[in-house]
């Protein structure tokens, strides 16, 4: 392809000095150079012409490196350049660009304050989250959080802190954690659980199907439940917004999150719920069994013996403090699974087992109501909420942020959509909105988000209605955390240095050649040029 | 002027405007503290205190720095030269020849000289005390006034029509009912706490509305009338706690008040405590059949018509007949202007008592509340007097045990098998007597063990492992080595009075069963005795719960009802079950979504709402921070919009902690 400037420069420079040529005089020879050297000069200049320059051998980085520095450096250095890092080091982003190269770390005094600091940047309304971090510190001090409603919590210590919260609202909230006179801020997004479907089929009428239809409807989710009362009569309950039909057809299932077989509900299912029932299982849903009597079924993998009765158990839940009402277990063992929940003691209370895409959970608890009728109904609901959370049907697509990442203005911030994920999602940051490519994940199911704030305040990712709002920080906000990182960062990877023969080649660079040369021929080609046409 | 003049002069001069600097001092400091405490609503006399402390300071100030004719002397030497340290000559009395010549050169120097005079000790520091008191008390004049507690601000003076629509003062004062016997009052403050049934009148000066109306938490809402030039008041009887606020209006402009609270403090019944005799005496009957009952009675208003009730309770089994006497009470002793101490000396004879019969005593008193008084009941104290002949009979307390009386009868039995074998030790016949003491004492471990189980005592005879079955798999904890006999397994329907006897019959039996295995059955005697004594005393306490015990279900004819084969009227049905109870809370959450937007009619509607259900909750307790609330989230509606960040805590607190939710939480 044609440059048009050189060839427009060539054009005047050969014109300029067939003029002087044709032109008499005694100047004429000089005269005609000078065009022809402005002319040539000018094509150099419109050319910018570059030369090839090999890959350097050693650097040395500070620790106020911007992400741009650390990037052409990394291009200009040779593969088995040394890298120095001086300072509290680089972050992640930046190590990754120096991924191929030799990192030496000369680190400064290790800081004091709030080192690490993790927290659900996703909570959901009404289940405790937790509040982890550590501190460096010369001597015990405390550490304060505050929570949005104006409470506070402290703790003294010298290392490691952690404090519960659990959320009451929905809605994008901060929390304040201060060490000394820092203070950092961590947003967290409470968003109320979605809404689920159960069915419940039992062979007679329990307490703890309407108890648990209560707190499914009150969620704003619906159970069906199917009591056998004779051998020829059912009844059927609907508790909230409960799927319609009353037999367990491929249709039905498949809307549900979890079925809850509860005493003697194995025994009235019929041969063809039975085989939708196993389907639904392999393709995802999730099945508790209230095991009360030795028994087998379909969907029943556990193998089911009797055990000395009257026995009562007490259970703590989150590590809190083990709760005062003791229930009654049913005489009955299971062999085969995992157990996942056990009381105080020890006993084992819940196993649970993968089939297919779902997974069956059996409970020799079979009277949660006791918790209830005891007083103690936030007890009951957590008991339900850890039972039918191991079973239930996980959700198609979620968002997922490391919980000690930091979104700050300017720096990446890395969000992962887990599922059945699209290629693109909504940003919606500042009240502008924008669209974003997701890029392939370490796995088929993973795909990944890379943002990079600009303002401060909450940014918003969404896909398919799912949205998911990050509290944005200033650019230099958390500075001991941010400083704790990339001393981390910098030292995991010095010690993995690696291997120079074994990276790959970094190719020689091309740079610009400097052209004041140019510039000052076609000065002086000029001004001689202007010189011929004096006195 | 001569020099002694001068000097005398000077320091008189000195002396007054040392005590006019002060005398301004105090009263500009009395003055200004005077109007800071009226401004900050505490009373204005308070600045007499002030005063007084900057008089006291002056006084201090004053005495020790007295200005005399040698200070002033003192002075004239230090600022004039040509006096050549002789001003204090003028002073005394010498009459030497130099002092005289000095004198007349001090005296002439004086007078040829204008001295500088001499600075007043003292003053600056008094000047400085008024200024800073004028410049307080200008700016607390000056300054806006803040909210006093018992009046809403608005700008002074503006009574003309076209002033701005303003609520200027709210003031409540109550009238309790009539028998608290209490004068009415004034509140200092909006939120008060008044008496159950009192009529409470609000004042309300807003001399620029044309209506005004209080509204209340009942969805009340009175109209109030007019009192006089630019004052409403209207009243209404409280029973109830009530949230409150009041609403001006004027065409269409309206002014509106915080909420505030009136609550309410219950009348509570009479309290009775018996001070004599204990809840449980037995009388056996050659003892005095008279029995001192005292009460102490206090209430909160004053107490009224006091009395004592006597219930005889005769004859055994199911024939048992309760007989009812109301006896007048004493006035013993006053304690204080509410409580009293009441007695009454109980002749049982005159209640007709007999042997084995029972009286039940309690003390009745009502208090003085209008239209109907409160009536409370002490507790019941229980008389029993003995019968030591009666024989006794198997009736346990409140529960029905068909195998009683052979409990009975065993006892009395082992008693009888025993002094027949003393008998026969005496008269030197009865065989084997080792062996019939062990036979005997064996019938005794038997009944023990039997007794022993209504008290859920440790049975013998069963194994460890079954009492302490458990998961073979599961580790073993200190759980499973810890006895716990407080658990539901060992609770049995018996009182506690009722198990301490049986206790204390079951340790006779323990001593008794020791000495005949022994062969000691003489030692026996005595605590066989003891456990049938102990037995027979909670067959007599049993009549306490015959007449608790009101209802009588009536029989179920079994046969008709169960194992039939028929269960007519079942059916398959269909139904829908409630959500359950209603999430009263809700409008808060929502409020506390809408207050992430910006402002809005959706979004005050919400925060509207809201405000309702913080008003209920504050009639349930913990008003103070709710009302707080409430009125942030009534200036954010008046547009504060720094008010946003204080009301989303106030409402986020207000929330109780949801219940753990239903959700896929992964492997």
């Amino acid at each position: 392809m044609v440059n048009w400037t050189i060839a427009a420069a060539g054009v005047v420079g050969v014109a300029m000095a067939a003029h002087a040529w044709h032109a008499a005089g005694p100047r004429r020879i000089r005269t005609t150079i000078a065009a022809l050297v402005a002319g040539a000069m000018m094509a150099v200049l419109a050319w910018r012409p570059t030369h090839e320059v090999a890959g350097r051998n050693r650097v040395t980085i500070g620790d106020d490196a911007a992400l741009a520095d650390v990037e052409a450096a990394a291009m200009r250095l040779a593969a088995d350049a040394e890298v120095t890092v001086t300072g509290h080091g680089l972050d992640s982003a930046s190590l990754g660009l120096l991924s191929s190269h030799r990192i030496a770390w000369r680190p400064s005094a290790a800081p004091t304050g709030v080192a690490a600091l993790d927290w659900p940047h996703r909570a959901v309304l009404g289940e405790r989250a937790a509040v982890r971090g550590a501190v460096a510190a010369h001597d015990s001090a405390w550490v304060f959080i505050e929570h949005p409603d104006g409470a506070r919590d402290s703790v003294l210590t010298d290392s490691a802190f952690q404090f519960g919260i659990v959320p009451r609202a929905a809605g994008t909230w901060q929390w304040v954690v201060r060490h000394g006179a820092a203070a950092d801020t961590v947003g967290v997004q409470v968003a109320p659980a979605p809404a689920p479907q159960i069915a419940w089929i039992e062979g007679r009428p329990s307490r703890e199907a309407s108890v648990l239809g209560a707190l499914v409807g009150a969620q704003g989710g619906g159970m069906l439940q199917r009591t056998r009362l004779t051998a020829s009569a059912v009844r059927v309950t609907r508790h909230g917004a409960a799927p319609e039909g009353n037999v367990l057809t491929p249709d039905l299932l498949r809307g549900l999150d979890a079925i809850v077989i509860g005493p003697g509900g194995l025994t009235v299912l019929g041969a063809g719920e039975r085989s939708a029932l196993r389907t639904a299982v392999d393709s995802g849903l999730g099945v508790v069994h209230l095991v009360d009597t030795v028994t087998t079924g379909a969907v029943m993998p556990f193998g089911v013996r009797a055990a000395p009765g009257d026995q009562r158990v007490r259970v703590a839940f989150d590590g809190g403090s083990a709760v005062a009402v003791a229930v009654p277990l049913a005489p009955v063992t299971l062999v085969g699974g995992e157990v996942f929940l056990r009381s105080i003691t020890g006993v084992p209370l819940a196993w649970r087992m993968r089939i297919g895409r779902g997974v069956v959970v059996a409970t020799r608890v079979t009277q949660p109501s006791r918790w209830g009728l005891a007083g103690e109904p936030a007890v009951e609901a957590s008991w339900w909420s850890v039972l039918l959370g191991a079973a239930m049907r996980a959700p198609r697509a979620e968002w997922r942020v490391r919980n000690d990442a930091l979104a700050r203005v300017d720096h990446p911030l890395m969000v992962q959509r887990v599922g059945e994920a699209g290629d693109s999602a909504l940003v919606l940051e500042g009240g502008a909105a924008s669209m974003i490519a997701l890029a392939s994940g370490p796995d088929s199911t993973t795909k990944l988000a890379r943002l990079w704030p600009r303002d401060t305040g909450w940014i918003a990712l969404a896909q398919d209605g799912d949205t998911i709002r990050l509290h944005v920080a200033a650019r230099d906000a958390h500075p001991s955390l941010d400083r704790a990182a990339r001393r981390r960062a910098t030292s995991a990877v010095e010690q993995r240095r690696p291997d120079p023969t074994s990276a790959p080649p970094v190719p020689p660079s091309r740079e610009r050649l400097h052209l004041w040369w140019a510039w000052a021929a076609l000065v002086l080609a000029l001004a001689t040029l202007w010189a011929r046409r004096g006195p | 002027m001569n020099g002694d003049a001068f000097l005398a002069t000077g320091a008189t001069r000195v002396n007054r405007l040392r005590l006019m600097a002060w005398t301004v001092a105090v009263l500009s400091a009395g003055v200004a503290s005077a109007v800071v405490c009226r401004r900050i609503g505490l009373s204005p006399w308070l600045g007499l205190v002030d005063a007084a402390l900057i008089a006291a300071t002056a006084a201090w100030v004053i005495r020790s720095r007295p200005v005399t004719e040698h200070t002033v002397a003192a002075h004239l030497d230090r600022v004039m030269p040509e006096l050549e340290e002789s001003a204090t000559l003028l002073l005394g009395h010498n009459e030497a020849v130099l002092a005289r010549l000095q004198r007349a050169r001090v005296r002439a120097a004086l007078t040829a000289a204008q001295p500088e005079p001499l600075p007043v000790p003292g003053a600056r520091t008094a000047l400085l005390i008024a200024t800073l008191a004028m410049v307080v008390g200008t700016a607390a004049v000056a300054l806006p006034a803040t909210r006093a507690s018992d009046t809403i601000a608005s700008p002074a003076g503006l009574t003309r029509a076209d002033a701005p629509l303003a609520i200027e003062r709210v003031r409540v004062r109550w009238a309790p009912p009539a028998y608290t016997r209490r004068a009415s009052r004034v509140s200092p403050t909006l939120n008060v706490t008044v008496e159950e049934g009192s009529t409470v009148t609000w004042d309300v000066a807003a001399p620029t509305a044309t209506m005004v109306h209080l509204v209340t938490s009942g969805r009340d809402t009175l109209a109030m009338t007019r009192a006089g030039a630019g004052g409403w008041t209207t009243s209404m009887p409280v029973a109830r706690p009530v949230l409150w606020h009041v609403v001006a209006s004027r065409d269409t402009a309206r002014a509106r008040s915080d909420d505030h609270l009136v609550s309410v403090s219950i009348d509570h019944p009479p309290l009775l405590s018996v001070i004599t005799p204990p809840s449980r005496l037995s009388i056996a009957w050659p003892e005095p059949h008279l029995v001192d009952a005292r009460a102490l009675v206090s209430d909160d208003h004053g107490l009224g018509a006091m009395r004592l009730v006597a219930t005889v309770a005769s004859g055994r089994g199911e024939g048992v007949r309760f007989r009812e006497k109301v006896l007048d009470v004493e006035l013993e002793e006053r304690r204080g202007p509410l409580s009293v101490v009441v007695m009454r000396r109980v002749n049982l004879d005159s209640l007709g008592v007999i042997p084995g019969d029972e009286v039940l005593l309690a003390f009745e008193a009502a208090d003085r509340r209008a239209p109907v008084p409160q009536v409370a009941r002490s507790e019941t104290i229980f008389i029993t007097v003995l019968d030591t002949v009666d024989a006794p009979t198997g009736e346990l307390p409140g529960i029905s045990l068909r195998v009683e009386p052979a409990y009975f009868r065993s006892q009395r039995q082992i008693i009888i098998d025993t002094e027949s074998l003393l008998r026969d030790m005496r008269q030197g016949r009865g065989g084997d007597t080792l062996r019939r003491s062990m036979d005997i004492g064996y019938d005794q471990h038997l009944l023990r063990l039997r007794y022993g189980q209504l008290v859920g005592e440790e049975t013998e005879g069963m194994g460890a492992e079954e009492e302490h079955a458990h998961e073979s798999d599961a580790p073993v904890t200190e759980e499973d080595f810890r006895h716990n006999h407080d658990m539901e397994e060992n609770a049995t329907l018996l009182g506690a009075s009722v198990k301490t006897l049986l206790k204390r019959a079951l340790s006779a039996m323990w001593e008794a069963e020791k000495h005949l295995r022994t062969g000691n059955a003489r030692a026996a005697l005595p605590w066989e005795y003891r456990s049938l004594e102990a037995l027979e005393e909670i067959r007599r306490a049993s009549r306490a719960y015959v007449k608790r015990i009101g209802f009588e279900p009536p029989s179920i004819d079994v046969a008709k009802t169960r194992l039939t084969k028929t269960a007519t009227g079942l059916a398959s049905l269909a139904r829908t079950a409630g959500v359950g109870g209603a999430d009263l809370d809700a409008p808060v959450r929502d409020a506390l979504l809408m207050l992430e937007t910006p402002p809005s009619a959706p979004r005050n509607a919400s925060l509207e709402a809201a405000g309702v259900r913080l008003g209920e909750r504050a009639l349930q307790g913990e008003a103070t921070r709710h009302l707080e609330t409430l009125a942030l989230l009534r200036r954010l509606l008046d547009g504060c919009a720094d008010c946003a960040a204080a009301v989303r805590r106030g409402l986020l607190a207000a929330l109780p902690v949801p219940p753990a939710p239903l959700r896929a939480r992964g492997w």
